[in-house]
């Protein structure tokens, strides 16, 4: 189980890297195009990687500070976390809202929500890879730019950028 | 022996037991098994062995409906037809493909794929390819590593055979030393004559080269001029039955099928280095998704296969430019532009370092994502057909006029079969795959690609009213006509049709010498 995180963690770095510069970037032409590639180290959100270059998580309720931290390192790239987050919340924009979010995360696993209002990060990310294969063996997935992703995945990749965005939001 | 039609007389007739019209694939197989008989086989062949640009001209063909009307680049007009330039991939038909499905093809084969077995093994000794297994899980591997780690009750691998065998090469002498086979070049059958009554076939009116015309008279005939120039010479030798040869039941040239194809969508592996070798393209096997037989029959699919491209991860570019200056110092010069690519090496130095070590340990680059190229069997649509058109070749031949009318019918299929291969590398934690179909994104206006594999249009089926073709490939109601090639397909599965048009000729073969030692 521990494995599918840490190779989840290393594809995101992989596609987070530049793939080139200077002079030299004639003789690679990036096959990848950005917007993909945006979405894609989205969707690799469960990384081991400490967060970087993401601001201070300000959360109120439902929020703790645990769970704030734990959703930063969880989408350690905020840039495209927000990339599939918007997306996903073009499509339903019913869970637009942290209360809600925090709501389908608790009736689809309580024992995930409170990982992340309590749990460590291991522990957490166990029951994240845990939910999202079950989300796949169940169909209960979202299809986002033609990427068929698990619920669970594209839902806390929203509760993080709203996160972010809104701090007002999460009442 | 070879001969070559432009020898022979004007006015000459040339006597036989067996004529077959066309050297491709079917023609050479059927001639070839019937070398060493005690009869005399005659196989007509338009070209001669080496590509000509006037011949292949006489393919030309017009287009009214989606194909891009390129239908003559496909195919190829000379000793060996197609088989010059095929890519060599073999899979036999799957069951599923012969049985009736009123879903994708209310009728399915006049028999079942366990006839075609035998002939399919015999087909793959002249192939030289070998075993007759297809499914993954019994294959031995051959050091290409393991398939997807997929749950076969949902997702397979099965196995294509690759061998481009050129058939006007490596079975010309065959063809040569053969007593009983003569190869007639550069012969244009023109028009198949047949009797009042509509029972026989009585000769042939061929074209040879200066203007002249022969004659051809034997016991038997069959037509091996390809998928679409089947049609045409039926459709041509009108003088007798008018609408065409074997069309009283307006028949001929309606069905055509190619199989549907398109890049489909891409795999984005959680690990780079997943291994993929035995879906690599490049092999004497390799594998492709599939759906199991239970899944297709349950949600009403039609067949398809899921083809994998793997595309490795560009390349930093400090390790390109640690190439470009290791290799003009190898040179004894200073690359240009020299700085900039020491200024790469330094600040890729993480990336210049990976590479080294993965060179260190024999490690390949990581791959970047998969890509997808679904091939779907067509539904059958008597709408979707070869005509002729009004223009003429220079030997006088009506040109075929192609309308092939794709639907969308199988579009629900393709698109429920990349679900499921999405949900299997969702949770087998093989990665996330991003479905990217025609019809998907309102911006993606191209047409299907084209597989040049023309199916159907001769279509058997055991009834005379439904198809062309009986059973054994003999025109319904026609003594001594058979018919070899895709044409006869009444489904066309997913696997490419070659494998299955030998098959198929060396059946129509037993079947002659049956015929011919029954003195029938």
């Amino acid at each position: 189980m521990n494995k599918f995180v840490i190779d989840i963690a290393v594809l995101a770095r992989r596609l987070a890297a530049r793939p080139g510069a200077g002079p030299a970037k004639r003789f690679m032409p990036p096959r990848f195009g950005r917007r993909n590639l945006l979405l894609a180290a989205a969707i690799m959100p469960m990384s081991m990687l400490p967060a970087f270059g993401s601001r201070a998580v300000s959360l109120g309720q439902p929020f703790r500070p645990v769970a704030a931290r734990n959703l930063a390192r969880l989408f350690p790239n905020p840039r495209s976390a927000h990339r599939l987050a918007a997306a996903y919340l073009d499509i339903f924009p019913e869970d637009r809202d942290l209360g809600v979010l925090m709501d389908h995360l608790r009736r689809r696993d309580k024992a995930l929500a409170a990982a992340l209002d309590n749990g460590g990060l291991r522990r957490l990310r166990r029951l994240v890879a845990l939910n999202v294969r079950d989300d796949f063996f169940r169909g209960h997935t979202v299809r986002i730019d033609g990427w068929l992703l698990s619920q669970t995945e594209a839902r806390l990749c929203a509760l993080a950028a709203l996160s972010w965005d809104e701090p007002s939001n999460a009442q | 022996m070879f001969i070559d039609a432009g020898e022979l007389s004007k006015g000459e007739i040339l006597e036989t037991e067996i004529c077959v019209i066309g050297a491709g694939a079917a023609g050479i197989a059927i001639a070839r098994e019937l070398g060493g008989r005690d009869f005399r086989v005659l196989l007509l062949e338009s070209g001669g062995f080496d590509f000509d640009e006037q011949t292949q001209e006489l393919y030309r063909a017009e287009s009214i409906g989606a194909h891009d009307g390129k239908i003559d680049d496909m195919r190829l007009r000379y000793f060996g037809g197609t088989t010059n330039h095929w890519a060599g991939n073999c899979r036999p038909l799957d069951a599923l493909d012969f049985t009736p499905r009123p879903w994708a093809s209310p009728e399915g084969w006049p028999f079942a794929r366990a006839e075609l077995v035998p002939f399919y093994r015999r087909a793959e000794a002249l192939l030289e390819i070998a075993p007759f297994d297809y499914e993954t899980a019994a294959w031995d591997g051959g050091g290409q590593g393991p398939p997807l780690p997929f749950a076969p009750e949902r997702l397979l691998t099965s196995q294509y055979q690759v061998n481009p065998v050129r058939f006007g090469t490596a079975f010309r002498d065959d063809i040569r030393r053969a007593a009983n086979v003569t190869a007639c070049l550069h012969a244009n059958v023109v028009e198949i004559e047949i009797d009042d009554a509509v029972k026989q076939v009585t000769g042939l009116r061929v074209a040879a080269p200066g203007g002249k015309a022969f004659g051809v008279r034997a016991r038997l005939y069959v037509l091996a001029a390809g998928g679409v120039e089947n049609v045409r010479l039926l459709l041509n030798s009108d003088r007798v039955q008018r609408g065409g040869l074997a069309n009283g039941n307006d028949l001929v040239g309606r069905f055509f099928m190619e199989h549907m194809v398109q890049a489909s969508g891409r795999l984005l592996p959680l690990d780079p280095y997943i291994p993929m070798r035995l879906y690599a393209y490049d092999q004497r096997s390799y594998g492709v998704l599939t759906l199991p037989e239970e899944i297709v029959r349950g949600e009403q699919l039609v067949n398809l296969t899921i083809a994998l491209q793997r595309n490795a991860a560009p390349e930093a570019a400090g390790v390109t430019s640690l190439k470009a200056i290791m290799g003009a110092l190898g040179e004894g010069k200073v690359p240009d532009p020299f700085a900039d690519h020491v200024w790469n090496v330094i600040t890729d130095i993480d990336d210049v370092a990976a590479a080294a070590y993965r060179k260190l340990l024999g490690q390949r680059r990581p791959l970047s994502f998969i890509r997808f190229f679904n091939r779907a069997e067509a539904i059958p649509d008597r709408q979707s057909r070869v005509t002729l058109s009004r223009q003429r070749d220079r030997l006088g031949q009506r040109r075929v006029r192609l309308d092939w009318r794709p639907g969308n019918g199988e579009l629900p299929s393709i698109r429920r079969a990349h679900e499921i291969a999405a949900l299997e590398a969702g949770r087998t934690g093989v990665g996330r795959v991003q479905v990217e179909l025609e019809g998907e994104k309102p911006e993606r206006t191209h047409a299907w690609a084209v597989s040049g594999h023309h199916m159907g249009t001769t279509r058997m089926h055991a009834n005379p009213k439904r198809g062309v073709v009986d059973a054994n490939c003999r025109v319904h109601g026609m003594a001594n006509l058979y018919v070899a090639g895709s044409s006869v397909f009444p489904t066309a599965g997913c696997s490419n049709p070659t494998l299955t048009i030998i098959a198929l000729a060396l059946r129509i073969a037993d079947r002659i010498k049956l015929s011919i030692g029954n003195g029938r």
